[in-house]
């Protein structure tokens, strides 16, 4: 028998599959795939009968969904980290301290042509020391020509890896690993 | 009209009603939902029977194997395993021990107001 779905059905059944998905993150990939593919199936088989809105609807809330399968996997009740929630905070932080080095450094080029709208030579950054050794701009006749970026020591990594450890941890709320916090 | 059955009631026999379901007869989720609708027990959310066969599953009381389906992706059916017909037959048992416990409790009438407590010898 042909299958009935619209598009809005697929998308709608695969929206609700996204969600599970974010939701179940802490199980293996493998017993993800499982999962959503069962669920996949159940979901468009239920949305033949009734439609994709109500079969979603009919699940009972997908966060509860999500939790029935970690407790099937992991056993205890209760929250856990989600990495993948972890991961994304990292980008973001990422994102962000890039942005407002980015917006510094326009910062600066323009604060050299305001002083100076004829400017030619290299000048020197060194505010985002001491991990970046100096940002280098090289003007000629008022235009920026080129730039460089000298970064600090190796050394230097070990606190952006453990800021990024942390707010992998935070964003994830690693906490939840702890068995203390497990008991509640 | 069908009275109403408590949630938490069902949650405490779903797996055996479960794992009788699919011994009389091989079934994927979705038809396992309906089975239970047919039998009178329509407040079963559809997201409370998945992941009770997923437990059944990991429990290692059904197996599943993938049938193609026509009508769209390959389904996933269960069947008891020996373990879970074990299951099953204690999971009857009790339910009905419990049953002949409950039952004649809730058949005795009911005073207007509670007896006064009984004195401690």
């Amino acid at each position: 028998m042909a299958s009935t779905l619209t598009l809005l059905d697929h998308l709608r059944i695969e929206y609700a599959i996204v969600r599970v998905d974010v939701m179940i993150s802490a199980l293996s990939l493998e017993r993800q795939e499982e999962i959503l593919g069962e669920l996949r199936t159940n979901l468009r088989a239920a949305s033949e009968k009734m439609g994709s809105a109500e079969a979603v609807r009919r699940l009972g809330g997908l966060r509860r969904l999500a939790r029935s399968y970690l407790d099937v996997e992991y056993g205890d009740p209760g929250p856990r980290p989600r990495w993948l929630i972890g991961i994304l905070w990292v980008f973001v932080v990422v994102g962000v301290l890039l942005a407002v080095a980015f917006a510094g450094s326009l910062g600066f080029v323009h604060g050299v042509l305001a002083a100076d709208p004829e400017a030619s030579g290299t000048y020197a950054w060194h505010a985002l020391a001491p991990v970046v050794r100096s940002e280098d701009f090289v003007f000629s006749g008022g235009r920026l020509h080129s730039f460089g970026v000298a970064f600090s020591a190796p050394v230097l990594a070990v606190p952006a890896v453990a800021l990024g450890a942390a707010v992998l941890a935070i964003g994830a709320r690693a906490w939840r690993c702890l068995p203390l916090w497990r008991r509640g | 009209m069908n009275p109403s059955h408590d949630p938490q009631l069902l949650k405490g026999v779903l797996s055996p009603v479960l794992l009788q379901l699919v011994a009389e007869r091989e079934s994927y989720g979705y038809e396992l939902v309906q089975r239970l609708h047919d039998l009178g027990l329509t407040g079963v959310a559809d997201g409370t029977v998945y992941p009770a066969l997923a437990r059944l599953e990991r429990e290692g009381r059904v197996v599943a194997r993938l049938v193609s389906s026509r009508s769209g992706p390959a389904r996933k059916y269960y069947r008891p395993t020996p373990t879970g017909y074990d299951a099953l037959t204690t999971g009857a048992s009790g339910w009905r021990a419990l049953a002949d416990i409950v039952t004649p409790l809730f058949d005795r009438p009911l005073p207007e107001r509670p007896a006064a407590p009984q004195e401690e010898d």
